[in-house]
């Protein structure tokens, strides 16, 4: 049983965590799944961004807004099987906006996947910070983060468990980038048992 | 330098990633108004010190490759004397987020890192000055207790997990505003606004008040 015809969407900026970028890559590829990485692209083709332990370049052409800065089609969104945040300090960047108002757009992108829960939404290490703008999308929920970031997903009103990797329904959230590898198990072992419940 | 004019001592809390620009400043500027600047650290048990590393900068001599700054630290920060400090600067960047590393997390149970613990004695110690800047506020938001109420500002990035952990963000025009002071509670924006060196000014100031 592969994963064929199943969208995964890696969020990317700079400062991702070079080993773990790689091994989503390789692996979810593995299991025949279609791997995409986007970012906000600021109105470019693509963006370099440079890894933190390394600074290896990495080359995103693809976004998670659609055309003209709005953002994604419902009908594309609807048909990612699973998103994940990464470790390192991604979800910092992604969550900078220009414009104070509004959510920033990687977060506005989240709030409606949480909205689908046939989208599996997958949180690493300090990836949870993209949510901190939006954190009614995770109260009550049952979560774990890096140990750093204790205080903050207590702030957000979620339930800090003390494990590597936690899933509470469409959600799977797992402590650092060193359990990328049993983040990524389980979000594979999740997808095939979706697969089968949809047949 | 006559150390007989030396007015008192500044603790610059610090770890990898700390922001360059702002480490430049603080050795530059607070000596040249009287004050001895001391890093300190959580060292893990480590009596000889620890390098840590900041932000790339750019190289001042080539202007284009970019280069790690490398600070020694043997200070604990679980050993700290309070009184010997005027007052305490927390580093921006991602430094503070590495300093609150709660090593066993337990429900209902505040965080237990040295530098966390170290900052609710400093916070209840009267007219002891904290200094905090861009993303430096991360190391209060692991303790809420720290910042219910406080009126603050700090980086974009930071503004909804400080709003998370209670605080009451200050904002002007285009975002949060450049510099707020709140008892002995200084914050600062970011140093891109080229705030650090009026920050800095600011916190002796408030020192200094009477």
């Amino acid at each position: 049983m592969s994963l064929k015809g199943k969208k995964i969407a890696i969020l990317l900026e700079s400062d991702y965590c070079e080993h773990e970028i790689w091994y989503y890559k390789n692996r979810f590829a593995e299991e025949e799944a279609d791997v995409v990485f986007m970012t906000r692209l600021w109105g470019y083709e693509s963006l370099t961004f440079k890894g933190h332990d390394h600074q290896v370049p990495f080359v995103c052409n693809q976004s998670f807004e659609g055309k003209d800065g709005k953002e994604m089609d419902e009908d594309e969104l609807n048909r990612l099987s699973a998103i994940i945040v990464p470790s390192g300090f991604v979800a910092d960047r992604l969550r900078y906006t220009e414009d104070l108002s509004k959510l920033p757009p990687a977060t506005a992108f989240m709030k409606r996947a949480f909205a689908n829960r046939t989208i599996l939404k997958g949180l690493i290490c300090h990836g949870l910070w993209l949510l901190a703008p939006t954190p009614n999308v995770i109260r009550g929920r049952r979560v774990v983060a890096h140990n750093n970031l204790h205080g903050d997903v207590i702030n957000m009103g979620a339930e800090f468990v003390d494990e590597d990797v936690v899933v509470d329904g469409d959600l799977v959230t797992a402590r650092t980038g060193d359990h990328c590898h049993l983040f990524a198990r389980r979000i594979i072992d999740l997808l095939h048992e979706r697969h089968s419940y949809s047949g | 330098m006559v150390k007989e004019n030396i007015k008192g001592k500044i603790g610059v809390l610090i770890e990898n990633h700390f922001d360059p620009t702002e480490y430049h400043l603080f050795k530059e500027v607070f000596p040249s108004r009287g004050y001895d600047v001391d890093l300190i650290s959580h060292l893990w048990g480590n009596k000889a010190g620890i390098e840590f590393s900041s932000n790339p900068e750019p190289d001042p001599i080539t202007k284009r490759d970019r280069i790690e700054l490398y600070v020694t630290v043997d200070k604990e920060v679980a050993d700290v004397v309070l009184s010997d400090y005027k007052g305490f600067m927390l580093i921006g960047a991602y430094a503070m987020d590495r300093l609150r590393y709660e090593a066993h997390p337990v429900k209902g149970q505040p965080n237990q890192s040295p530098a966390v613990k170290f900052l609710r004695k400093a916070m209840r110690t009267p007219g002891l000055k904290i200094g905090t800047i861009c993303h430096s506020l991360w190391l209060l938001c692991a303790d809420p207790s720290l910042l219910k109420g406080r009126k603050v500002t700090c980086s974009n990035n930071l503004i909804y997990d400080v709003q998370n952990a209670g605080a009451d963000v200050q904002f002007g025009d285009d975002g949060p505003v450049r510099l707020f002071v709140d008892g002995d509670l200084i914050s600062a924006r970011h140093p891109g606004d080229g705030i650090t060196k009026e920050f800095i000014e600011r916190f002796i100031e408030e020192i200094e008040r009477r």
